[in-house]
């Protein structure tokens, strides 16, 4: 089989990252006598195993030689003659960073350095007292029924009463030898007895090679009769079992392993039937649907391992391997499509063509397809981060000797992959924060009567064309006065002046402000909560903080749903295009047919005070200013606001160009777009907007670079 | 029982073995009586045995069985050989891959 | 911070090439390196809240580029559009990243090849600009040219800074 090695390491990756999962869970603590302790146990051993295979058919000898003995061990640990502890836990989560180590040394250099092995070595030593105490032979690899080439291998056992019930054993044989050429017959008598043989009973076997254009239910058809007290196994012939492993491997629409395998023709229904009953005996402890149907001899080893890493390929998202700038081209492609048609809508505008206006109509429809299912490409489930941190808590908060769950909410809201990947650094270093700084150790969270356990929640959810990252904490709060007192020793607060708290915990965003008494592990690299900002916003996106001393910390990052293509609403105010996003408006009303406060600049809205912007003030546009106002309603989070603008156009899609980084990041715009006929638009940020409309409220620091674009939904409403 | 036999035996000795010559039906409703008749004989199978099948009209599994167990019964260093076949029952053996000759597998 | 690819130091053994432009009375020099293409004015959007050096941002075959008032940010009064009025691309690097530019301009003139002797290095007072905006002061018979660091004039960090400190 000629597999690239890049399937290979994706591969193992994701077995390692599923064998981390598991023995974490395992660490949570579950009930050894549980069928989910089981499942997860077998989890894990079939990572190493599978990881242990792979590996040996690219040489990656340190690899076999390593997993082979924890895959020793967790086989011990499943069957119940070893059991689980802490302690060997966590040196399993050793040997799988050590596996992980193995795989990335052989990728980047071929081979294993010596170092690493010796740390291998030793890594092995320590699980010593676990290992079973037989000879650590090499575990026989179950030798394959290997049929002869073209043939299939049939061995049966026939039932004592078969005679009784009236069957002639030759019978089926002659119906087998019907079916096809009875390449080889053997009579298997070593049941016979000598003493007390009862001739009216049947101790024969026969091991059978049948060849043919055969399916499995064929044959299985010959035992009709028999096969209730017969022991039947049928294996088919090389070529058929090849076949049966390319059509597993391009298995679709079917996800369970036993459809999997009944589909394919490897096994058939009945003896799926057979091996679902026994999963359901308490005797056989719920083992996998693969090993029993192995242990039964429905099928083989080989099969039921093409199948699982087929359904492991169709569960996971990352099997599916487009390289990320092909993925890009295609995008901006798309992009250009899509201006492009909005050009041909521009220029039919004004033909009256029956056909010609369907099919520009049918064009717009199927370029939104082509769109939408081009940008599902880019999404992926913020999941898999969230979940590299469960490790990196459990790690972090052992060193330093504090208790910390991490609860994560919202593993499947979706946001652009190349997000993703720049998000991580920064939720690791708040995350990190959070452990270091924020959740005070055992003893302290006993005198304030909280709970030993502090959390820590990471969660995501969608808001209004937004992702939203929270990450919340339940520890000690920012001790708002050290930091004030900091800030007035730099200079960037003066002494003797008010400050809201809110405005003093912004100044956590500040380079190099620390107030931390000692520099721990991660915190000394320098890279403080300023860098985090910067990168939030180099995606274009907002972080803010919530604190409460004594309480606990939020921070909430807000991020565009996707920066390649929006749908959104296009209007104009004072001469400059702008394009507010779909998903954030709400309506669109005359501005003069509705109901106004006095002296206020509020709108009643259906009983809804809803405050109301002049675009054209706000943004100090210096155009030609229309007198029908319009008025654009849009939501975000909780809050509603109104946007005066001088006309509406339209809905339109459109390509999201990014702002030359020379802008930075500025207020109340974020990013732009081309017209159909060529001209720029500006593409709204609403929440930037309205905060640049409460702009009184932000209050400047000493240092003019930095300033939150907070957005707090309280506040705004005056 | 009735007069009529399904199956019968006649046993010889001769200087170098025994003979046995089956003659009608080996099959699962003659079988516990044609063992019978083996038990019958003393010492069978302490010497080398010779059959003559060429008088069996019906041979069947639990036929087949039989003869195998009498092969097995066979004293370490004795020998069982079919001296004769009835083409009636040629079949069963190439069917199973049966060498009639020796009552062993024909691949061998 | 001048990066490898944009090394434009007039070092002694070698002749360099530049464009030459005119703002107001006063002719200028950047490294033709660093010039992209020249264009017409026109088509210029305004960006809304922007300090006075962003002139606003222009449509180039599908690229939004920032055009920037040259004069302005020499510390000149702001250029007046005319006939000749044009805009100068060019592209700049910083670290690592690429980004656009168009400098507003009275009028370009040619290319000039200048050679290292003929360049002065910047007066300590007296050249009413920057200091380290100048690379050197080329003498071209009669007249000056003041050759700018295109880095340090165009430098990223500096412009981004100028555009947040309008939101303060």
């Amino acid at each position: 089989m000629d597999i690239p090695i890049e399937t290979f390491v994706t591969e193992s990756r994701e077995l390692l990252a599923l064998m981390e999962a598991g023995l974490l869970k395992l660490e949570a603590g579950l009930d050894s006598a549980s069928s989910e302790y089981q499942e997860v146990v077998n989890e894990i051993f079939r990572a190493a195993h599978t990881i242990k295979g792979s590996a040996g058919l690219f040489g990656l000898d340190a690899v076999v030689a390593f997993t082979h003995t924890v895959e020793n061990l967790m086989d011990c640990v499943r069957e119940g003659s070893v059991g689980i502890s802490a302690e060997l836990i966590g040196l399993l989560l050793q040997c799988s960073d050590h596996m992980a180590a193995l795989v990335d040394a052989y990728i980047q250099t071929g081979s294993a350095p010596e170092t690493l092995v010796k740390n291998g070595e030793q890594l092995l030593m320590s699980l010593t007292p676990w290992l079973p105490r037989a000879a650590e032979a090499a575990s026989p690899q179950a030798v394959e029924e290997v049929s002869e080439s073209g043939c299939w291998h049939i061995s049966l056992r026939l039932g004592r009463d078969t005679l009784r019930n009236g069957m002639d054993p030759l019978a089926i044989l002659r119906y087998l030898a019907g079916l096809g050429e009875l390449r080889y017959c053997e009579v298997i008598d070593d049941d016979l007895p000598l003493e007390d043989f009862d001739p009216e009973n049947f101790y024969l076997g026969f091991v059978v090679g049948l060849a043919g254009p055969l399916k499995k239910s064929d044959i299985e058809d010959a035992f009709v009769f028999v096969r209730d007290e017969a022991e039947i196994s049928i294996v088919p012939p090389q070529e058929t079992r090849e076949q049966l492993l390319r059509l597993i491997q391009s298995q679709q629409g079917k996800s369970r392993l036993g459809e999997m395998l009944v589909c394919s023709g490897a096994i058939t229904q009945r003896e799926l039937e057979a091996a679902l009953h026994q999963q359901k005996d308490p005797e056989t402890l719920k083992k996998p649907l693969g090993e029993i149907l192995v242990a039964n001899k429905s099928t083989s080893e080989q099969l039921v391992d093409a199948a699982l890493a087929r359904q492991r390929q169709k569960n996971s998202a990352r099997m599916i391997r487009v390289d990320a700038e092909r993925l890009d081209s295609l995008i901006n492609l798309i992009g250009e499509l899509v201006i492009n048609r909005q050009r041909v809508d521009l220029l039919t505008s004004g033909y009256v063509d029956q056909d010609l206006q369907e099919a520009v109509a049918s064009l717009a429809g199927l370029t939104e397809q082509v769109r939408d299912a081009a940008l599902n490409l880019r999404m992926v489930a913020i999941g898999e981060t969230f979940h590299r941190f469960k490790r990196i808590v459990r790690d972090t908060a052992q060193e330093l000797g504090k208790d910390i769950e991490l609860v994560l909410q919202g593993e499947d809201t979706e946001l652009d992959r190349s997000m993703v990947e720049k998000l991580t650094d920064p939720l690791t270093h708040i995350v990190r924060n959070a452990i270091d700084h924020g959740i005070e150790s055992r003893e302290r969270r006993a005198e304030s009567g909280k709970p030993l356990r502090g959390t820590i929640k990471l969660s995501a959810y969608h808001d209004a064309g937004n992702v939203v990252i929270e990450i919340q904490d339940d520890g000690g709060g920012i001790n708002t006065e050290r930091v004030r007192e900091r800030a007035i020793e730099k200079g960037l607060l003066e002494a003797g002046v008010e400050y809201s708290e809110h405005q003093i915990h912004q100044l956590i965003f500040h380079p190099g402000f620390s107030t931390a008494e000692k520099i721990t592990n991660m915190s000394g690299r320098g890279v403080g909560m300023d860098v985090v900002k910067r990168n939030v916003e180099d995606l274009q996106g907002v972080v803010d903080i919530k604190s409460h001393r004594g309480q606990g910390t939020l921070i909430t990052v807000r991020l565009p749903l996707t920066l390649a293509i929006i749908d959104g609403f296009h209007v104009n105010s004072a001469g400059t295009h702008f394009i507010v996003p779909q998903a954030t408006v709400v309506e669109c009303l005359d501005f003069n047919s509705v109901r106004r406060l006095e002296g206020g600049s509020s709108i009643q809205l259906r009983g809804e005070l809803v405050p109301y912007v002049h675009l054209q003030e706000l943004l100090e546009l210096s155009g030609q200013v229309n007198q029908q106002k319009k008025l654009v309603v849009v939501q975000f989070g909780d809050e509603r606001a109104a946007v005066v603008v001088d006309e509406l156009y339209g809905e339109l899609q459109t390509v999201v160009k990014p702002l030359s980084p020379v802008f930075g990041t500025l207020k109340g715009i974020g990013g732009c777009s081309l017209l159909g006929n060529g001209e720029i638009a500006f593409i709204l940020d609403v929440p930037q907007l309205i905060a640049l409309a409460t702009a009184d409220e932000v209050h400047r620091t000493a240092n003019s670079a930095l300033m939150a674009r907070r957005h707090a939904p309280s506040d705004h409403l005056h | 029982m009735s007069g009529y036999l399904a199956v019968d035996i006649q046993h010889s000795k001769g200087k170098t073995g025994e003979k046995i010559a089956i003659t009608g039906e080996l099959t699962i409703y003659t079988v516990t009586e044609l063992l019978r008749r083996l038990r019958a004989i003393p010492d069978l199978g302490k010497k080398n045995l010779t059959l003559d099948l060429s008088a069996v009209e019906q041979l069947d599994g639990a036929g087949v069985q039989l003869l195998l167990q009498l092969k097995k019964r066979m004293a370490e260093d004795r020998t069982l050989r079919v001296n004769a076949v009835n083409p009636l029952i040629e079949p069963v053996f190439q069917l199973l891959h049966l060498n009639p000759k020796t009552l062993c597998d024909a691949t061998a | 911070m001048k990066t490898p690819a944009q090394t434009v130091e007039v070092n002694s053994a070698s002749k360099q090439q530049f464009l030459t432009f005119c703002i107001g009375s006063e002719k200028f020099g950047m490294a033709l390196a660093q010039t992209r293409e020249v264009i017409e004015y026109g088509g210029i959007t305004q960006v809304p809240l922007m300090p006075a050096f962003l002139t606003g941002v222009i449509n180039l075959r599908g690229e939004v580029v920032p055009v920037i008032d040259l004069a302005v940010r020499l510390g000149r009064p702001p250029i007046e559009i005319r006939r000749r009025t044009c805009i100068i691309i060019v592209e700049m690097q910083h670290e690592g990243q690429q980004f656009t530019l168009g400098l507003l301009a009275d009028s370009v003139y040619e290319v000039l090849e200048i050679d290292a002797d003929a360049v002065d290095p910047a007066p300590a007072f007296g050249a009413n600009l920057r200091a380290d905006f100048i690379l050197g002061i080329a003498r071209q018979g009669e007249e000056f040219i003041v050759l700018l660091d295109a880095d340090r004039t165009l430098s990223l960090r500096e412009l981004a800074k100028l555009v947040e400190a309008e939101f303060d």
